[in-house]
Protein backbone atom coordinates (compact mmCIF):
# COMPACT_ATOMS: atom_id res chain seq x y z
CA UNK A 1 0.00 0.00 0.00
CA UNK A 2 1.57 3.12 -0.96
CA UNK A 3 0.98 6.85 -0.25
CA UNK A 4 -0.15 9.25 -2.60
CA UNK A 5 2.70 11.06 -3.09
CA UNK A 6 4.82 8.12 -3.23
CA UNK A 7 5.06 6.84 -6.99
CA UNK A 8 7.42 4.84 -8.16
CA UNK A 9 7.55 2.67 -11.69
CA UNK A 10 5.67 -0.03 -10.18
CA UNK A 11 2.69 1.69 -8.75
CA UNK A 12 2.27 3.33 -12.23
CA UNK A 13 2.95 0.08 -14.37
CA UNK A 14 0.51 -1.86 -12.33
CA UNK A 15 -2.18 0.85 -12.81
CA UNK A 16 -1.48 0.19 -16.64
CA UNK A 17 -0.55 -3.58 -17.10
CA UNK A 18 -3.39 -3.76 -19.88
CA UNK A 19 -1.15 -1.55 -22.10
CA UNK A 20 -0.60 -4.12 -25.03
CA UNK A 21 2.83 -3.14 -26.02
CA UNK A 22 4.43 -4.46 -23.15
CA UNK A 23 4.90 -7.94 -24.98
CA UNK A 24 6.36 -6.19 -27.84
CA UNK A 25 9.11 -4.67 -25.05
CA UNK A 26 10.52 -7.66 -24.26
CA UNK A 27 11.07 -9.04 -27.95
CA UNK A 28 13.27 -5.52 -28.43
CA UNK A 29 15.23 -5.75 -25.34
CA UNK A 30 16.01 -9.48 -26.18
CA UNK A 31 16.68 -8.35 -29.76
CA UNK A 32 19.34 -5.53 -28.73
CA UNK A 33 20.51 -7.95 -25.80
CA UNK A 34 21.29 -10.59 -28.96
CA UNK A 35 23.19 -7.97 -31.13
CA UNK A 36 20.29 -6.51 -33.35
CA UNK A 37 21.55 -3.27 -34.82
CA UNK A 38 17.81 -3.39 -36.54
CA UNK A 39 16.47 -3.07 -32.83
CA UNK A 40 18.90 -0.73 -31.63
CA UNK A 41 17.55 1.25 -34.91
CA UNK A 42 13.88 0.41 -33.58
CA UNK A 43 14.09 1.44 -29.93
CA UNK A 44 16.09 4.74 -31.42
CA UNK A 45 12.48 5.52 -33.70
CA UNK A 46 9.96 4.26 -30.73
CA UNK A 47 11.87 6.71 -27.93
CA UNK A 48 13.83 9.14 -29.48
CA UNK A 49 10.63 12.03 -29.72
CA UNK A 50 9.48 10.86 -26.37
CA UNK A 51 12.57 11.10 -24.96
CA UNK A 52 12.93 14.43 -26.75
CA UNK A 53 9.84 15.81 -25.39
CA UNK A 54 10.27 14.71 -21.98
CA UNK A 55 14.05 16.38 -22.10
CA UNK A 56 12.67 19.83 -23.46
CA UNK A 57 9.44 19.71 -20.87
CA UNK A 58 11.93 19.59 -17.85
CA UNK A 59 14.53 21.30 -19.01
CA UNK A 60 12.67 24.10 -21.27
CA UNK A 61 16.53 24.24 -23.40
CA UNK A 62 15.53 22.39 -26.75
CA UNK A 63 19.24 22.24 -27.48
CA UNK A 64 20.05 20.47 -24.27
CA UNK A 65 17.17 18.41 -24.75
CA UNK A 66 18.62 17.14 -28.21
CA UNK A 67 21.97 16.29 -26.64
CA UNK A 68 20.43 14.91 -23.56
CA UNK A 69 18.65 12.59 -25.81
CA UNK A 70 21.08 10.80 -27.47
CA UNK A 71 22.97 10.43 -24.21
CA UNK A 72 19.97 8.76 -22.70
CA UNK A 73 19.94 6.28 -25.92
CA UNK A 74 22.85 5.54 -25.59
CA UNK A 75 23.12 4.88 -22.26
CA UNK A 76 19.87 2.58 -22.70
CA UNK A 77 21.83 0.42 -25.47
CA UNK A 78 25.00 0.24 -23.77
CA UNK A 79 23.09 -1.39 -20.68
CA UNK A 80 20.75 -3.34 -23.33
CA UNK A 81 23.67 -4.83 -24.65
CA UNK A 82 25.29 -5.70 -21.83
CA UNK A 83 22.10 -8.00 -20.36
CA UNK A 84 21.81 -5.06 -17.50
CA UNK A 85 17.73 -5.04 -17.92
CA UNK A 86 16.43 -7.51 -15.24
CA UNK A 87 12.91 -7.27 -16.49
CA UNK A 88 12.57 -6.81 -20.25
CA UNK A 89 8.87 -6.37 -20.22
CA UNK A 90 9.58 -2.75 -18.35
CA UNK A 91 11.74 -1.34 -21.02
CA UNK A 92 9.43 1.61 -21.25
CA UNK A 93 10.18 1.98 -17.33
CA UNK A 94 13.66 1.52 -17.86
CA UNK A 95 14.20 4.00 -20.62
CA UNK A 96 11.90 6.55 -18.87
CA UNK A 97 14.38 6.08 -15.68
CA UNK A 98 17.37 6.75 -17.22
CA UNK A 99 16.29 9.99 -18.91
CA UNK A 100 14.83 11.02 -15.72
CA UNK A 101 18.08 10.41 -14.15
CA UNK A 102 20.54 11.91 -16.91
CA UNK A 103 17.84 15.24 -16.40
CA UNK A 104 18.32 15.47 -13.11
CA UNK A 105 22.03 15.07 -12.99
CA UNK A 106 22.20 18.02 -15.76
CA UNK A 107 20.21 20.08 -13.88
CA UNK A 108 22.08 19.78 -11.07
CA UNK A 109 25.44 20.11 -12.49
CA UNK A 110 24.30 22.76 -14.90
CA UNK A 111 26.05 21.35 -18.13
CA UNK A 112 25.20 19.19 -20.84
CA UNK A 113 27.39 16.01 -20.68
CA UNK A 114 27.86 15.22 -24.43
CA UNK A 115 29.78 11.79 -25.26
CA UNK A 116 31.69 10.77 -27.99
CA UNK A 117 29.63 8.84 -30.37
CA UNK A 118 29.96 4.99 -30.61
CA UNK A 119 29.74 4.43 -34.76
CA UNK A 120 28.19 1.16 -33.83
CA UNK A 121 24.98 3.08 -32.39
CA UNK A 122 22.71 4.02 -34.63
CA UNK A 123 22.93 7.99 -34.72
CA UNK A 124 19.84 10.36 -33.94
CA UNK A 125 21.61 13.36 -35.15
CA UNK A 126 19.29 15.94 -36.78
CA UNK A 127 20.11 15.06 -40.48
CA UNK A 128 18.70 17.23 -43.66
CA UNK A 129 15.42 14.40 -43.49
CA UNK A 130 14.82 15.22 -39.48
CA UNK A 131 14.89 19.80 -40.03
CA UNK A 132 12.91 19.34 -43.03
CA UNK A 133 10.01 16.98 -41.60
CA UNK A 134 10.43 20.12 -38.54
CA UNK A 135 9.51 22.35 -40.99
CA UNK A 136 6.86 20.48 -42.44
CA UNK A 137 5.21 19.62 -38.91
CA UNK A 138 5.32 23.77 -38.08
CA UNK A 139 3.69 24.17 -41.97
CA UNK A 140 0.66 21.61 -41.18
CA UNK A 141 0.19 23.09 -37.68
CA UNK A 142 -0.26 26.46 -39.17
CA UNK A 143 -2.48 25.26 -41.77
CA UNK A 144 -4.70 23.72 -38.77
CA UNK A 145 -4.25 26.96 -36.98
CA UNK A 146 -5.19 28.97 -40.07
CA UNK A 147 -8.35 27.19 -40.02
CA UNK A 148 -9.99 28.40 -36.71
CA UNK A 149 -11.70 32.25 -36.22
CA UNK A 150 -9.70 34.84 -34.64
CA UNK A 151 -10.45 34.82 -31.69
CA UNK A 152 -10.14 30.96 -31.35
CA UNK A 153 -6.83 31.46 -32.71
CA UNK A 154 -6.26 33.90 -29.99
CA UNK A 155 -8.17 32.17 -26.94
CA UNK A 156 -5.82 28.89 -27.73
CA UNK A 157 -2.48 31.51 -27.76
CA UNK A 158 -3.33 32.63 -24.42
CA UNK A 159 -4.05 29.50 -23.04
CA UNK A 160 -0.85 27.13 -24.41
CA UNK A 161 1.43 29.63 -25.40
CA UNK A 162 0.81 32.44 -22.47
CA UNK A 163 -0.21 29.49 -19.71
CA UNK A 164 -3.36 31.88 -18.86
CA UNK A 165 -6.06 30.24 -17.08
CA UNK A 166 -10.22 30.67 -18.89
CA UNK A 167 -10.90 33.13 -15.98
CA UNK A 168 -7.66 35.12 -16.68
CA UNK A 169 -8.33 35.00 -20.28
CA UNK A 170 -12.54 35.45 -20.11
CA UNK A 171 -10.80 38.91 -18.28
CA UNK A 172 -8.65 39.59 -20.85
CA UNK A 173 -11.09 39.06 -23.58
CA UNK A 174 -14.24 40.27 -21.89
CA UNK A 175 -16.34 37.04 -22.24
CA UNK A 176 -17.62 35.25 -19.36
CA UNK A 177 -15.15 31.99 -18.41
CA UNK A 178 -17.71 29.03 -19.28
CA UNK A 179 -18.00 31.03 -22.94
CA UNK A 180 -13.96 30.61 -22.90
CA UNK A 181 -13.74 27.25 -21.28
CA UNK A 182 -16.19 25.95 -24.22
CA UNK A 183 -14.65 27.33 -27.08
CA UNK A 184 -10.77 26.65 -25.92
CA UNK A 185 -12.12 23.20 -25.81
CA UNK A 186 -13.56 22.84 -29.29
CA UNK A 187 -11.10 24.90 -31.46
CA UNK A 188 -8.28 22.80 -29.49
CA UNK A 189 -9.97 19.54 -30.75
CA UNK A 190 -10.74 21.12 -34.23
CA UNK A 191 -7.14 22.30 -34.95
CA UNK A 192 -5.81 18.38 -33.69
CA UNK A 193 -8.72 17.20 -35.87
CA UNK A 194 -7.59 18.93 -39.14
CA UNK A 195 -3.47 18.57 -38.25
CA UNK A 196 -4.35 14.60 -38.11
CA UNK A 197 -5.89 15.43 -41.52
CA UNK A 198 -3.29 17.74 -43.22
CA UNK A 199 -0.18 14.88 -41.72
CA UNK A 200 -2.11 11.86 -42.99
CA UNK A 201 -2.84 13.88 -46.70
CA UNK B 1 -8.07 8.83 -29.73
CA UNK B 2 -8.91 5.68 -27.83
CA UNK B 3 -6.62 5.77 -24.74
CA UNK B 4 -8.99 6.53 -21.75
CA UNK B 5 -6.17 7.33 -19.24
CA UNK B 6 -5.59 11.29 -18.95
CA UNK B 7 -8.74 12.87 -20.25
CA UNK B 8 -9.78 15.14 -17.42
CA UNK B 9 -7.97 18.11 -16.40
CA UNK B 10 -6.36 19.00 -19.26
CA UNK B 11 -3.28 17.24 -18.00
CA UNK B 12 -1.38 17.49 -21.42
CA UNK B 13 -2.17 21.18 -21.89
CA UNK B 14 -1.03 21.26 -18.18
CA UNK B 15 2.48 18.72 -18.65
CA UNK B 16 3.63 20.98 -21.79
CA UNK B 17 2.84 24.26 -19.66
CA UNK B 18 5.15 22.36 -16.70
CA UNK B 19 2.63 23.43 -14.55
CA UNK B 20 1.38 19.76 -13.50
CA UNK B 21 1.75 18.55 -10.45
CA UNK B 22 5.33 16.87 -10.11
CA UNK B 23 3.32 13.43 -9.26
CA UNK B 24 0.91 13.69 -12.12
CA UNK B 25 3.64 14.69 -14.35
CA UNK B 26 5.69 11.57 -13.63
CA UNK B 27 2.64 9.29 -14.13
CA UNK B 28 1.66 11.56 -17.29
CA UNK B 29 5.60 10.21 -18.52
CA UNK B 30 5.01 7.03 -17.82
CA UNK B 31 2.34 6.94 -19.41
CA UNK B 32 3.49 8.52 -22.67
CA UNK B 33 6.00 6.29 -22.85
CA UNK B 34 4.00 3.08 -23.56
CA UNK B 35 0.78 4.36 -24.90
CA UNK B 36 0.66 6.05 -28.56
CA UNK B 37 -1.96 8.04 -28.59
CA UNK B 38 -1.40 9.82 -25.87
CA UNK B 39 2.22 10.59 -26.74
CA UNK B 40 0.40 11.30 -30.42
CA UNK B 41 -2.11 13.86 -29.00
CA UNK B 42 1.12 15.40 -26.55
CA UNK B 43 2.94 15.62 -29.90
CA UNK B 44 -0.10 17.38 -31.84
CA UNK B 45 -0.44 20.13 -29.10
CA UNK B 46 2.95 21.10 -28.89
CA UNK B 47 2.95 21.51 -32.34
CA UNK B 48 -0.22 23.62 -32.63
CA UNK B 49 1.83 25.56 -29.45
CA UNK B 50 4.56 26.44 -31.42
CA UNK B 51 3.02 27.43 -34.13
CA UNK B 52 0.68 29.88 -31.91
CA UNK B 53 4.02 31.25 -30.90
CA UNK B 54 5.59 31.73 -34.44
CA UNK B 55 2.52 33.81 -34.97
CA UNK B 56 2.57 36.02 -32.02
CA UNK B 57 2.99 39.09 -33.09
CA UNK B 58 -0.06 38.90 -35.22
CA UNK B 59 -2.41 38.01 -31.69
CA UNK B 60 -2.73 41.44 -30.74
CA UNK B 61 -2.74 40.37 -27.43
CA UNK B 62 -1.68 42.54 -24.57
CA UNK B 63 1.11 41.47 -21.71
CA UNK B 64 -0.94 39.49 -18.87
CA UNK B 65 -1.64 41.05 -15.61
CA UNK B 66 -3.13 39.80 -12.18
CA UNK B 67 -3.90 42.53 -9.66
CA UNK B 68 -3.01 41.52 -6.04
CA UNK B 69 -5.22 43.19 -3.30
CA UNK B 70 -4.60 46.88 -2.76
CA UNK B 71 -3.13 46.64 0.59
CA UNK B 72 -0.74 43.98 -0.48
CA UNK B 73 0.53 46.35 -3.19
CA UNK B 74 0.74 49.02 -1.10
CA UNK B 75 3.03 47.62 1.48
CA UNK B 76 5.61 45.83 -0.66
CA UNK B 77 5.99 49.09 -2.89
CA UNK B 78 6.73 50.60 0.25
CA UNK B 79 9.37 48.83 0.78
CA UNK B 80 10.32 47.90 -3.14
CA UNK B 81 10.71 51.62 -3.23
CA UNK B 82 12.55 52.10 -0.20
CA UNK B 83 15.54 49.16 -1.01
CA UNK B 84 15.83 50.79 -4.08
CA UNK B 85 16.57 53.97 -2.51
CA UNK B 86 13.48 56.35 -4.21
CA UNK B 87 12.47 59.33 -3.01
CA UNK B 88 8.69 58.59 -3.38
CA UNK B 89 7.01 57.83 -0.10
CA UNK B 90 3.16 56.93 0.57
CA UNK B 91 3.76 59.61 2.75
CA UNK B 92 4.27 62.35 -0.20
CA UNK B 93 2.19 60.38 -2.35
CA UNK B 94 -1.46 62.01 -3.09
CA UNK B 95 -1.81 62.14 -6.78
CA UNK B 96 2.20 62.61 -7.23
CA UNK B 97 2.57 58.41 -6.58
CA UNK B 98 4.90 56.17 -8.98
CA UNK B 99 1.86 54.51 -10.77
CA UNK B 100 4.64 52.84 -12.83
CA UNK B 101 6.14 51.01 -9.97
CA UNK B 102 2.88 50.06 -8.60
CA UNK B 103 1.66 48.79 -11.55
CA UNK B 104 5.46 46.88 -11.83
CA UNK B 105 5.21 45.60 -8.53
CA UNK B 106 1.56 44.43 -8.83
CA UNK B 107 3.10 42.02 -11.59
CA UNK B 108 5.90 40.83 -9.54
CA UNK B 109 3.80 39.76 -6.63
CA UNK B 110 0.99 38.34 -9.05
CA UNK B 111 0.63 34.25 -7.92
CA UNK B 112 -0.82 31.87 -10.52
CA UNK B 113 -1.53 28.85 -8.72
CA UNK B 114 -0.18 25.53 -9.78
CA UNK B 115 -3.54 23.27 -11.05
CA UNK B 116 -4.33 19.89 -8.88
CA UNK B 117 -5.48 17.33 -10.16
CA UNK B 118 -6.38 14.00 -8.11
CA UNK B 119 -4.09 10.82 -8.68
CA UNK B 120 -6.23 7.82 -8.09
CA UNK B 121 -4.12 5.52 -7.10
CA UNK B 122 -4.68 2.07 -5.33
CA UNK B 123 -3.24 2.32 -1.70
CA UNK B 124 -4.15 3.41 1.35
CA UNK B 125 -6.32 6.01 2.68
CA UNK B 126 -4.90 7.76 5.65
CA UNK B 127 -6.72 10.38 7.57
CA UNK B 128 -4.43 13.12 6.37
CA UNK B 129 -5.47 11.62 2.08
CA UNK B 130 -9.10 12.28 2.94
CA UNK B 131 -8.89 15.73 3.97
CA UNK B 132 -5.76 16.41 2.11
CA UNK B 133 -8.58 15.42 -1.07
CA UNK B 134 -11.53 16.93 0.29
CA UNK B 135 -9.90 20.79 0.65
CA UNK B 136 -8.57 20.25 -2.95
CA UNK B 137 -11.51 20.26 -4.31
CA UNK B 138 -12.58 23.37 -3.22
CA UNK B 139 -8.96 24.45 -3.79
CA UNK B 140 -9.43 23.91 -7.46
CA UNK B 141 -12.49 25.53 -7.64
CA UNK B 142 -10.43 28.31 -6.25
CA UNK B 143 -12.51 28.51 -3.08
CA UNK B 144 -9.55 29.25 -1.06
CA UNK B 145 -10.84 30.45 2.62
CA UNK B 146 -12.79 27.07 1.86
CA UNK B 147 -10.08 24.97 1.29
CA UNK B 148 -8.15 26.08 4.03
CA UNK B 149 -9.31 24.09 7.65
CA UNK B 150 -9.01 20.77 5.55
CA UNK B 151 -5.35 21.58 4.27
CA UNK B 152 -4.43 22.63 8.14
CA UNK B 153 -5.55 19.26 9.22
CA UNK B 154 -4.28 17.69 6.60
CA UNK B 155 -0.77 19.03 7.56
CA UNK B 156 -1.21 18.65 11.31
CA UNK B 157 -2.09 14.76 10.63
CA UNK B 158 0.83 14.09 8.99
CA UNK B 159 3.64 16.95 8.99
CA UNK B 160 5.69 14.99 6.80
CA UNK B 161 3.95 15.37 3.92
CA UNK B 162 5.17 18.09 1.74
CA UNK B 163 2.69 17.91 -0.57
CA UNK B 164 0.44 18.75 2.03
CA UNK B 165 2.77 21.67 3.20
CA UNK B 166 3.04 23.03 0.08
CA UNK B 167 -0.52 23.18 -1.43
CA UNK B 168 -1.37 24.77 2.91
CA UNK B 169 0.88 27.70 1.92
CA UNK B 170 -0.18 28.28 -2.06
CA UNK B 171 -3.69 28.16 -0.73
CA UNK B 172 -2.65 30.37 2.52
CA UNK B 173 -0.93 33.06 0.23
CA UNK B 174 -4.28 33.23 -2.21
CA UNK B 175 -6.14 33.69 0.76
CA UNK B 176 -4.10 36.42 1.78
CA UNK B 177 -2.52 34.38 5.11
CA UNK B 178 0.98 35.96 3.94
CA UNK B 179 2.66 34.70 7.53
CA UNK B 180 0.95 30.91 7.52
CA UNK B 181 1.90 30.55 3.78
CA UNK B 182 5.81 31.98 4.44
CA UNK B 183 5.56 28.88 7.50
CA UNK B 184 3.91 26.27 5.20
CA UNK B 185 5.88 26.55 2.42
CA UNK B 186 8.96 26.69 4.47
CA UNK B 187 8.37 23.58 6.51
CA UNK B 188 7.61 21.93 2.38
CA UNK B 189 11.15 23.20 1.62
CA UNK B 190 12.59 21.51 5.06
CA UNK B 191 10.82 18.49 3.76
CA UNK B 192 13.84 18.21 1.30
CA UNK B 193 14.70 17.38 -2.28
CA UNK B 194 11.17 16.57 -2.66
CA UNK B 195 8.86 16.80 -6.06
CA UNK B 196 8.18 20.56 -4.56
CA UNK B 197 11.25 21.91 -3.62
CA UNK B 198 10.89 24.07 -6.78
CA UNK B 199 7.62 25.29 -6.51
CA UNK B 200 8.00 25.98 -2.80
CA UNK B 201 11.03 28.01 -3.30
CA UNK B 202 9.47 29.95 -6.03
CA UNK B 203 6.05 30.60 -3.76
CA UNK B 204 8.01 31.45 -1.06
CA UNK B 205 9.63 34.48 -2.76
CA UNK B 206 6.15 35.54 -4.02
CA UNK B 207 4.91 35.35 -0.26
CA UNK B 208 8.07 37.33 0.94
CA UNK B 209 7.41 39.88 -1.92
CA UNK B 210 3.84 40.54 -0.59
CA UNK B 211 5.13 40.77 3.20
CA UNK B 212 7.19 43.23 2.07
CA UNK B 213 10.35 41.16 2.78
CA UNK B 214 12.61 41.64 -0.11
CA UNK B 215 15.92 40.04 0.92
CA UNK B 216 14.55 36.86 2.04
CA UNK B 217 12.38 36.95 -1.52
CA UNK B 218 15.69 37.67 -3.54
CA UNK B 219 17.10 34.47 -1.53
CA UNK B 220 14.22 31.99 -2.45
CA UNK B 221 14.01 33.41 -5.90
CA UNK B 222 18.41 33.04 -6.44
CA UNK B 223 17.75 29.32 -4.45
CA UNK B 224 14.34 28.39 -7.66
CA UNK B 225 17.18 29.66 -10.19
CA UNK B 226 20.30 27.47 -9.32
CA UNK B 227 17.32 24.84 -9.10
CA UNK B 228 17.26 25.11 -13.11
CA UNK B 229 14.13 23.85 -13.49
CA UNK B 230 10.70 24.69 -15.00
CA UNK B 231 10.86 27.90 -12.39
CA UNK B 232 13.71 29.19 -13.29
CA UNK B 233 13.77 31.77 -16.31
CA UNK B 234 10.47 33.42 -14.30
CA UNK B 235 12.62 33.50 -11.15
CA UNK B 236 15.37 34.84 -13.01
CA UNK B 237 13.05 37.45 -14.51
CA UNK B 238 12.00 38.64 -11.16
CA UNK B 239 15.60 38.79 -9.71
CA UNK B 240 16.79 41.00 -12.90
CA UNK B 241 13.27 42.97 -12.47
CA UNK B 242 14.11 43.30 -8.57
CA UNK B 243 17.26 44.81 -9.48
CA UNK B 244 19.72 41.90 -8.65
Amino acid sequence: MREADTWTTDSVASAFMNVPELSEMARLAQRIRDGSTAGEEELVLRFQDRIYVLAEVRMRDPEAAHDLTQEVLMAVIRALRAGQLQDPERLAGYVLGVAHNLISNALRSRKEAVSPFDDRIPSPDAGPEEISSFSERRALALRAIARLGREDQRILFLSLVDGLSPREIAERLGLPSDVVRQRKSRALARARERLEKVSRS
Amino acid sequence: MTCSHFTEGDVPERYVRGDLDPPVALAFEEHYFSCEDCFEALRQLRELRDGLESQRASMEVSPRAVAPTVWQVSVAVVAFLLAAGAAWTLGRGAGTGPPDAQTAFGELVAIDPPVYSPVRLRGSHSDGNESFEAAMARYSKEDWAGALPGLRKAANLEPQRTQFAFFLGVCALMAGNTDEAVESLSRAIVGGDTTYIEDSRFFLGKAHLRAGNLTAARFQFQKTVELQGGRSAEARRILDRLGN
